[in-house]
């Protein structure tokens, strides 16, 4: 027999009906938690503004925290303010300050219930339902239970008037509150972390009853349009897809695919390590060029330049800004030194849908790095992790730079020690030649597939093509950077 | 705050207006403002708390004393009966001018604080002639 199923409510915040599972369950009572400034008000009132219609309106009953006042004032600065549902009446402010002084919880369950009565919400907000709790009572065994008898009062009351609940209430990280939290149907916290310099929003689903959430702390940003949340994509499961080493991608560079055994598997993620100035962003040009060249849009996330230095700067810019018009080409820039890798992917995401993007290139993990706030490069490995099953879950190839330090004396394929997350690894290297600066590159790995192992010289040329030469034979030590000749065994 | 502006006293004339005044007697006009302030505190206490129209008002008063330094006190605003009083106590020649700044000086402040676009979509529900008038500023 089929249960009851309950409708979800969208919240009308990006990101957030992903991590609860669908949206908000209908007639749910629900606490947003968080200290102050973690952004409950505005969360409560996107929500608000995204269900409120004259039909179905919505309360917003403030006790003693912000007055009705400011709260307008400071809530229309965000793009999802709409002026026509408050006058309206869609929405409506009720303050309970003198109710909370005069009879306390009693004065104001009373009023939200009158009120509730007469407007037959479907929405009702209560902020800040703590501060009531505070004044009404001195926090001793007996004042729990009274507690306890008008949270489950409220929370009976406003379901039988066919109600969806937020409480919002000021709590610090950690505190423990069972009065409220055994009859709330649904726990978000809202966090703010700091790490050094840098504060990153969070947000967590405690609890949401009836439907499977996504658990963990997911990355959220207040901007002009309010808040928007970056679900903690985990690594989709894998499935037996097509085998990827049938069908190969060539590079742009004939050379290179000979030396990967016929190109990029499909799916594949490729890291091209290497100095400064040693050719990275132009083979990966080369390999988004020859994409978009056989039909395959590609996307370039960039992290040290902006879009239009990264195409006045690029070789093949032109052809770039062509693409780009073309929308075959999109070039993300991302840079604002507290990103997670939560928002970047969903950056990244949205393009790949916008563009039907096949191939993508991060350009470079070394600047991703750095734009990730201080609190995520300690987890860049398992972030980097996720990305990249992210992006080849989507049914992208994946090429990504990486700054190589010059260091002649270990051969290592990334700074972060992340060589081993991907498919295929291609190094450049400087070696110094009859005193001339030469550049060699090699194909160190490429999963399941009998790539080369030689050398070989480069050049990048006038036109930004990347030209492979021949093996570098009749040299020794060449990783090392100074090789030298090896003399011809006697017979 | 400065005056309020050219257009909020214009705007707050028109509601005088829609409520019988200015132009009749000074009781006439007191009377148009009463009414006025009613619909105000209707429509606006619903949106900001009564807290919060009673502070508006109380400032607006307090502005007007600086263009009519014979309007009464901040009382004189706590209810719409008790501001035709204090207007009906005036000179029978300022009674429609202080009432027209009065209001003029509480839209400005409603304006400054939820927005032009909020205060004027509350005044063309309150008064739908207001909707066929121009807005209370230039339109951005």
């Amino acid at each position: 027999m089929k249960g009851t199923a309950i409708r979800k409510l969208p919240t009308g915040v990006p990101g957030f009906d992903d991590v609860l599972g669908g949206g908000i369950p209908e007639f749910s009572f629900n606490l947003i938690a968080g200290g102050p400034g973690c952004g409950k008000t505005t969360l409560a009132h996107q929500i608000m503004f995204a269900n409120a219609t004259p039909e179905r309106k919505a309360l917003y009953f403030s006790v003693v925290g912000e007055p009705p006042l400011k709260m307008l004032r400071y809530q229309q600065q965000y793009s999802f303010f709409d002026a026509a549902k408050v006058s309206d009446s869609s929405i409506e402010f009720v303050h309970l300050g003198q109710q909370a002084l005069d009879g306390g919880l009693e004065e104001v369950l009373k009023s939200i219930v009158d009120k509730v009565e007469t407007v037959s919400p479907q929405l009702v907000m209560v902020d800040s339902f703590r501060a009531v709790v505070r004044r009404s009572h001195d926090g001793g065994p007996l004042a729990t239970l009274q507690l306890q008898d008008f949270m489950q009062r409220l929370a009976l009351q406003l379901t039988s008037y066919e109600a969806t609940t937020f409480l919002l209430g000021e709590y610090a990280d950690g505190e423990q509150d069972s009065a409220v939290f055994t009859v709330a149907d649904g726990i978000v916290w809202l966090h703010q972390a700091t790490d050094r310099n840098s504060v990153v929003r969070k947000m967590q689903v405690i609890k949401m009853r009836g439907q499977g959430q996504i658990p963990g702390l997911h990355t959220m940003r207040i901007s002009d349009e309010g808040l928007g949340v970056f679900p903690r994509i985990l690594k989709p499961e894998e499935k037996i897809s097509e085998n990827s080493l049938v069908r190969k991608l060539s590079t742009g560079v004939p050379a290179l695919d000979e030396m990967m055994d016929g190109g990029v598997p499909k799916g594949y993620s490729v890291l091209v390590a290497g100095p400064s100035g040693s050719g990275k962003t132009v083979l990966s040009n080369q390999f988004i060029l020859e994409g978009i060249e056989h039909g395959e849009p590609g996307i370039i996330g960039v992290f040290e330049k902006r879009p239009n230095d990264y195409l006045q700067t690029t070789p093949r810019g032109r052809e770039f800004e062509r693409m780009v018009r073309d929308k075959k080409l999109e070039i993300i820039y991302l840079r604002p030194l507290d990103l997670s890798i939560d928002e970047t992917l969903v950056a990244l995401r949205e393009a790949v849908l916008r563009t039907g993007a096949k191939r993508a290139v991060i350009d470079s993990l070394s600047g991703l790095e750095l734009a990730l706030a201080p609190t995520f490069r300690q987890d860049f490995r398992e972030s980097l992790y996720r990305m990249i099953g992210a992006l080849t879950g989507l049914d992208l190839t994946v090429m990504a730079t990486v700054e190589l330090a010059d260091s002649y004396i270990d051969l290592r394929f990334s700074p972060q020690g992340v060589a081993f997350l991907t498919d295929a690894i291609i190094v450049q290297r400087y070696v110094e030649i009859d005193s001339q600066l030469r550049r060699v590159m090699g194909v160190v790995k490429v999963r399941a597939s009998q790539h080369s192992k030689e050398l070989r010289e480069y050049e990048i040329t006038p036109d930004g093509e990347f030209a492979i030469g021949k093996p570098l034979r009749g040299y020794g030590g060449i990783l090392t950077g100074a090789p030298l000749p090896v003399k011809a065994e006697k017979e | 705050m400065k005056m309020p502006s050219p257009a909020h006293l214009d705007a707050a004339n028109r509601l005088l207006t829609y409520e019988g005044g200015p132009g009749g007697s000074a009781d006439e006009s007191a009377a148009a403002a009463e009414r006025v302030y009613e619909k105000l505190r209707i429509h606006f206490v619903a949106l900001v708390g009564a807290p919060g129209f009673q502070v508006l008002f109380a400032r607006s008063a307090s502005l007007t004393r600086r263009q009519f330094t014979a309007f009464g006190d901040n009382a004189a605003v706590e209810s719409s009966a008790k501001l035709r009083e204090c207007l009906r106590a005036q000179e029978p020649d300022a009674v429609a001018a202080m009432a027209a700044t009065l209001f003029a000086a509480f839209l400005s402040l409603l304006t400054t604080f939820i927005g032009e676009q909020l205060t004027t979509e509350v005044l063309r529900r309150t008064w739908p002639a207001f909707a066929q008038s121009a807005p209370t500023e230039a339109k951005k």
